[in-house]
């Protein structure tokens, strides 16, 4: 590939840029790039910018709102970020299309998970993470409408659900010798 | 010991010696964490986002960071400290431009840092000199295991750890090397890294990340894919085609010290040296191309005098924020390029 720019020298800088949900990618050698002033311009990560302009052209799924965390999906679209850990599920649906473009047509985790999150206890633990973002979106508009006693109330509720959530029995042999894995 | 301290050194990472070090930089394991039971950091507020700097204070600071640990606040780093931070790339520039509760701790040889706040909750990253993903990996993964008791990470069955950006769902792993390629570049073969990387869903990007420029020669090469794979596959994938590149460089170093070539590589090096050494105004990027040129000279054994940790430190230290830490205090750019002009001339003198 030449650079677009001089269409001489080999072109090393590739950017990828979201122009109308089209995108738009350019590559410039580097001197050309640095004339044209674009090693200060941060990118877009060019998977993201591919899988956004991907979702910008299906617009079904626009109004889809989170109920944990209060992301509209078009939201997410334009950020490009979600908004909650239950995000994933409750835009599982438009989510795959996205997750197979960005991670080669897979969808289904097969590294390693947090300790602790065997057999039943995930699904478990994932509830209590629900009930906290709820509780901590209360706790915010308590202080913000300055209810101090029904702020008090929430946080003694999220503090009574964080100590059952964590296994505090026993620390791991790592922490003893964090090498020796 | 302060910050302060670490301006006229670079990182361990920078050293130079470890396996394939005449093209490897470094090794470099990022692992993406969030708090369950936390909005992500587009929807969280302010109080929330202290309360997650303050849960995790605790830990970080029980935390072994292989050496005595540094605290940044973020919210209290002015433009230079921040920029100094991302030019050793112990935090992003994300997290450097961010807003609101934010900050970075670090273990004073810059093996082990952790952002908090970022684009995630938690970034764990291991950064380690020369070829050497296995180890990097597992210090990454005994900083995640150290916290994992104390913090309790969103994850789900289906998705594994549950990020903020679905590129980085699943593993929350980014593993990547640091090359540098002179060879490459200047025989016109540098495509043939972007083409091998796209085939293999490996990413390419410069020294300073995506959409900078791959200055100096140096490139950095990463997974793409988090999710669907183990990690030991991801390392697996890297460790497969960089065995490729590794020779395709070595092959174009040897070409350009063969006998029609070798005179034109010994003057392109010694004029390097000669600017490196006796410049009085030199900018960024002039300076990145001269270090380059230096380093070819020296893992080719035309420039055998020179110590290759110090060219690789001297990437680092000759950046805008470190030329004007040094002084103390903002620059512009002409002042800027004199003193980092004299730093460098005093460096290799
Ligand atoms: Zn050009
Ligand atoms: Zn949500």
């Amino acid at each position: 590939m030449v650079c677009q720019h001089c269409g001489e020298n080999p072109a090393t800088f590739h950017l990828t840029k979201l122009e109308d949900s089209e995108l738009v990618s350019q590559d410039y050698c580097e001197q050309c790039a640095t004339a044209l002033g674009h090693t200060n311009e941060v990118a877009l990560p060019s998977m993201l910018a591919n899988v956004v302009a991907q979702a910008a052209r299906g617009k079904e799924h626009e109004g889809l709102a989170c109920p944990h965390c209060g992301i509209t999906f078009q939201e997410f679209r334009r950020k490009g970020r979600l908004g909650c850990p239950m995000d994933y599920d409750v835009f599982a649906e438009p989510l795959d299309a996205m997750l197979r473009n960005m991670h080669d047509n897979r969808t289904r985790h097969r590294g390693r998970q947090p300790r602790g999150h065997v057999d039943g206890a995930l699904d478990q633990r994932s509830a209590a993470g629900e009930r906290l973002l709820h509780l901590r979106r209360e706790l915010q508009e308590a202080i913000d409408g300055e209810q101090y006693e029904e702020a008090a109330r929430l946080r003694d509720e999220i503090r009574t659900i964080e100590h059952q959530g964590i296994d505090f029995s026993g620390l791991p042999p790592e922490l003893v010798d964090p090498e020796g894995l | 010991m302060d910050l302060r301290d670490l301006d006229r050194r670079g990182g361990e990472w920078l050293r130079g010696a470890g396996p394939r070090s005449e093209i490897v930089i470094s090794s470099r394991v990022r692992l993406a964490r969030n708090l369950a039971g936390f909005p992500f950091l587009t929807k969280a507020t302010e109080d929330q986002k202290r309360d997650i700097m303050e849960r995790t204070r605790v830990p970080l600071s029980g935390l072994d960071l292989r050496s005595k640990p540094f605290f940044v606040d973020m919210d209290d780093a002015d433009d230079m400290l921040g920029g100094f931070l991302v030019e050793r790339h112990l935090i992003s520039r994300e997290l450097q431009h961010g807003r609101g509760p934010r900050g970075v701790a670090f273990g004073s040889d810059e093996v082990v840092s952790v952002m908090v706040n970022e684009e995630d909750h938690i970034r764990i990253q291991a950064i380690r000199s020369s070829l050497c993903l296995e180890e990097t990996f597992r210090v990454a993964m005994a900083v995640d295991k150290l916290l994992e008791p104390q913090l309790e990470f969103a994850a789900s069955r289906r998705y594994g750890y549950l990020t903020a950006c679905p590129t980085n769902v699943g593993t929350g792993m980014r593993a990547s090397v640091m090359l540098h390629l002179p060879a490459m570049v200047r025989m016109k073969q540098i495509e043939k890294l972007f083409n091998a990387a796209r085939r293999t869903d490996l990413t390419v990007r410069g020294f300073y990340g995506e959409g900078t420029m791959a200055s100096g020669d140096l490139y950095q090469i990463s997974n793409q894919v988090t999710l669907g794979v183990t990690e030991d596959e991801i390392l697996a994938a890297l460790e497969r085609i960089l065995p490729k590149i590794l020779d395709y460089e070595r092959r174009c170093r040897e070409e350009l010290v063969s006998e029609r070539r070798r005179l034109r590589l010994e003057d392109a090096c010694h004029r390097a040296l000669a600017a490196l050494r006796s410049a009085r105004i030199l900018s960024t990027e002039e300076a990145m191309q001269n270090l380059s040129t230096a380093r070819l000279g020296i893992v080719t054994g035309l420039l055998a005098e020179l110590p290759l940790d110090q060219i690789n430190e001297l990437f680092v230290l000759t950046q805008p924020a470190h030329i004007q830490k040094m002084r103390g205090h903002v620059m512009d750019a002409t002042e800027r390029d004199a003193l980092r002009a004299e730093f460098i001339r005093d460096s290799l003198s």
